[in-house]
């Protein structure tokens, strides 16, 4: 299994008392809440976190976008991706993603991800993703074009980085007259492309597609819910497509804290983790799913799993259901292994810095982890596919 | 005078022959003459090159968006503001420019633009232009509402750093019913704005206004042309009631030292020439498609730039004074008698021209650095222009 590092760099100061006076701290909670001063240290230091993921031995980095909230200060992934480029040597550095559907000019993102990729010597990996309903309000988009539009978005972005220019695309959603992408991305025929998701069985159907088997990410489910899409990845594959997918095709993200003892990590990670799921991530439901952007059927799927993140959680909750991963070297260890054994998770992508967490807490976690559980869980699932050959 | 690195990233790998097939490298020339293994060599160069600006003391260093071309491999220049972010501490990093108005989002160069201001500490300049006419072809954008667009691009994104969110903005082009960007620029109340023009009393009126005060570029013209524009912002300035400072003036150039006049010349021939001859090459319906300019800017910019598309040789350049090329001597006695016409404030140098190899690139930025710049440096006043001087010449012009 391999294991990435995930970073949300949220607005570690938020005041947590914010939702007396607003519903959300995403679109509505007013950017007057964000001191600049504090946003140059909070941007230096992740990005210190994400280069010193590297050199503790982290496979990948991962970066995101989300507009206009305290969640996660990355409106475009594309600059901390860039900043990280040359800063980093081996890691890959996954975007995860961008909303190329969300904007009318996609081929600017099409053009921004060759230039990482070339940049960092085929290093890339372009998440594609449709953005959750929230960016719907902040980018003026309509949500009931979301699908169409991510789908006409990719085939023109892959046609783009593949066919060559100059050609016309003339699409329902995308009119351009002359693409002609400079330059083209460094790996052939493109980047890997990786779909993180909230469970949704259109996007596994769509990833899963023989001329795409692009990477499923589950982010943050109980552990049930990724076990669960996981196996639809796998079961639509081979049932509708009839082939087996890989362990390399499926992921899954989730906060994750290791402390010295089980005791101490639970308290160590409690209020920042419990912040991170009451108020950060905080949301009122149109916000997240506003009308159209789902389909009726996953609408119903998504309220069932995750239907419980609008209520208040607590810490030990967030782990029994295994929607955070936390405990002593020894707890994580063995709990990755199972979360492998049981979902064939290829890639963990492992969010240490959690909402309000400090630096010094997030990079002992990141510490114990590099040194005491990554060894491990890297052999994870390797020994099965070794047997297999 | 500040003065500032410019780099263009070129396609330095671009076959000189290609306009045998293409009668441009921009827009209609294939992206599969694009060798992404050289373009992953190129850009490490170029971004060594950029960041070795700061070693040797420039006081910045400049980045810019053109799209679809081997001209300059930034299509976004925010990725490469944003790869010198960390690797940089202490130039001030300017974007020249992004075309705000040529996407339906501006609000995302607004949130990146924010973004690197804060990474950096506020060593951001965010460059506004409205992007030449052949990125209307890139993007697939409407030439003719271009000037429409650069100005309500520009006031959304001026309200979104300045102005407490979420509000809602309704423009012609332009609708969003919540504006609230995270993050909000580092500097208060937003970074410098600066506005790279090709000559167009326009956008001079417009940067002069005293609202703005935005610094003016003037980018790869005959010296003559650099005066007249310089003077007509001072005048347009003096005509709104206030006197424009130097750092309001800005001209970017080619420059090349060597140790000697012979030798740079030579030296610099093959790439400047084709920097000229091959790399600025387009038809005039690419460059100005219909509707992109005023007519009475459109006549002007014909009669100033109108030999860009003949041939030129690199004795015709210096002289005309479109590019400085000489010993160290020449070149700081140059920019002292231009500096001593139009009193600028900031001189952008773009130190690599075309095909030239890093190791040209790099001794004639070392020269420079060590010969030229100090002086450059140093160099302080408002230039010759008297009021009410230049207002025949730019009312003709017009």
């Amino acid at each position: 299994m391999k294991c990435f590092l995930f970073h949300l760099m949220p607005y570690a100061c938020l005041d947590l008392d914010y939702d007396k006076k607003y519903k959300a701290s995403w679109v509505v909670y007013p950017n007057s809440n964000f001191d600049p001063k504090v946003g140059f240290e909070l941007y230096n230091t992740y990005l210190d976190e994400l280069e010193m993921g590297e050199e503790l031995g982290f496979d990948g980095l991962c970066v995101n976008e989300h507009h206009q909230n305290a969640y996660g200060l990355m409106p475009s992934p594309i600059v901390p991706a860039a900043a990280l480029a040359r800063r980093t040597s081996k890691a890959k550095i996954a975007v995860l993603g961008n909303a190329f559907g969300l904007r009318e000019h996609p081929l600017t993102l099409a053009e921004e991800h060759a230039m990482l990729d070339c940049i960092t010597g085929g290093r890339l990996i372009s998440g594609m993703v449709r953005g959750i309903g929230a960016e719907y309000y902040s980018m003026g988009a309509n949500p009931a074009f979301s699908h169409e539009r991510f789908h006409e978005a990719h085939d023109l972005v892959i046609r783009a980085w593949t066919d060559e220019g100059p050609f016309a695309f003339e699409g329902k959603h995308y009119h351009f007259e002359y693409v002609n992408v400079w330059p083209r991305p460094y790996q052939k025929p493109h980047p890997p492309i990786w779909c993180p998701s909230q469970g949704s069985l259109e996007t596994i159907e769509w990833a899963a597609r023989p001329d795409h088997r692009y990477t499923y990410l589950q982010t943050y489910s109980p552990f049930e819910a990724v076990k669960k899409f996981l196996h639809m990845y796998r079961d639509v594959a081979r049932d509708q497509y009839g082939y087996e997918a890989t362990d390399s095709q499926v992921g899954w993200a989730a906060p994750i804290y290791v402390g010295e003892t089980d005791e101490k990590a639970m308290e160590e990670a409690r209020p920042h983790a419990e912040a991170f799921f009451n108020k950060f991530l905080r949301m009122t439901p149109e916000m997240l799913l506003p009308p159209g952007y789902l389909s009726l059927r996953s609408y119903k799927n998504v309220m069932q799993h995750k239907g419980g993140l609008s209520k208040v959680r607590s810490m030990e909750e967030l782990v029994e259901t295994g929607i955070v991963v936390c405990g002593s070297p020894d707890t994580v260890r063995k709990r990755l292994e199972y979360c492998q054994r049981e979902a064939g998770v290829g890639t963990f992508l492992g969010m240490f810095q959690i909402a309000s967490m400090p630096h010094d807490m997030t990079v002992a976690s990141m510490k114990r982890f590099a040194e005491e559980v990554m060894p491990a869980v890297k052999q994870f699932g390797e020994q099965e596919s070794v047997a297999a050959e | 005078m500040k003065i500032f690195l410019f780099h263009l990233m070129p396609y330095a790998y671009i076959d000189t022959d290609y306009d045998r097939d293409y009668n441009s490298c921009w827009v209609t020339y294939p992206n599969s003459n694009f060798d992404p293994q050289k373009g992953h060599e190129l850009y490490n160069r170029y971004l060594d090159e950029i960041e070795y600006a700061e070693e040797l003391g420039f006081d910045g260093v400049c980045v810019n968006e053109h799209h679809q071309n081997a001209y300059g491999l930034m299509p976004s220049p925010v990725v490469m503001a944003a790869a010198l972010a960390r690797q940089t501490e202490r130039v001030k990093i300017a974007i020249l420019g992004n075309a705000f108005g040529i996407r339906d989002h501006p609000m995302t160069l607004a949130e990146e633009h924010a973004m690197i201001d804060c990474i950096t500490g506020g060593r951001l300049i965010s460059g506004m232009v409205r992007g030449l006419g052949c990125e209307y072809f890139s993007l697939g954008s409407n030439p003719a509402f271009s000037h429409e667009r650069f100005h309500e691009a520009h006031d959304l994104v001026i309200r979104a750093w300045t102005e407490e969110g979420p509000f809602a903005f309704e423009g012609k082009h332009y609708h969003f019913e919540y504006v609230n960007t995270w993050p909000r620029p580092f500097q208060q109340p937003h970074p410098p704005i600066w506005v790279p023009s090709q000559g167009s009393q326009e956008t001079i009126d417009w940067a002069s206004h005293p609202d703005r005060k935005y610094t003016y570029l003037q980018t790869y013209s005959p010296f003559q042309n650099v005066i007249r524009f310089h003077n007509a912002y001072r005048q347009r300035a003096h005509d709104y009631g206030y006197e424009a400072a130097s750092d309001q003036l800005g001209w970017a150039a080619p420059i090349y030292v060597a140790e000697t006049d012979e030798q740079a010349v030579d030296e610099v021939r093959p790439h400047v020439e084709t920097f000229f001859n091959k790399l600025l090459r387009y038809p005039p319906e690419m460059l100005l498609p219909p509707g992109y300019m005023s007519v009475s800017s459109y006549k002007r910019i014909l009669k100033t730039k109108s030999s860009l598309v003949s041939t030129h040789t690199v004795e015709s350049l210096i002289e005309r004074g479109v590019i400085i090329v000489g010993s160290p001597e020449t070149v700081r006695k140059r920019l002292a008698e231009c500096h001593a016409e139009v009193g600028l404030g900031y001189f952008l140098g773009m130190f690599q021209i075309a095909t030239m190899p890093t190791a040209l690139a790099r001794r004639s930025m070392e020269l420079f650095a060590e010969h030229v710049m100090p002086a450059a440096m140093a160099l302080e006043g408002a230039g010759r222009w008297q009021p009410g001087e230049t207002l025949a010449e730019t009312a003709s012009a017009g």
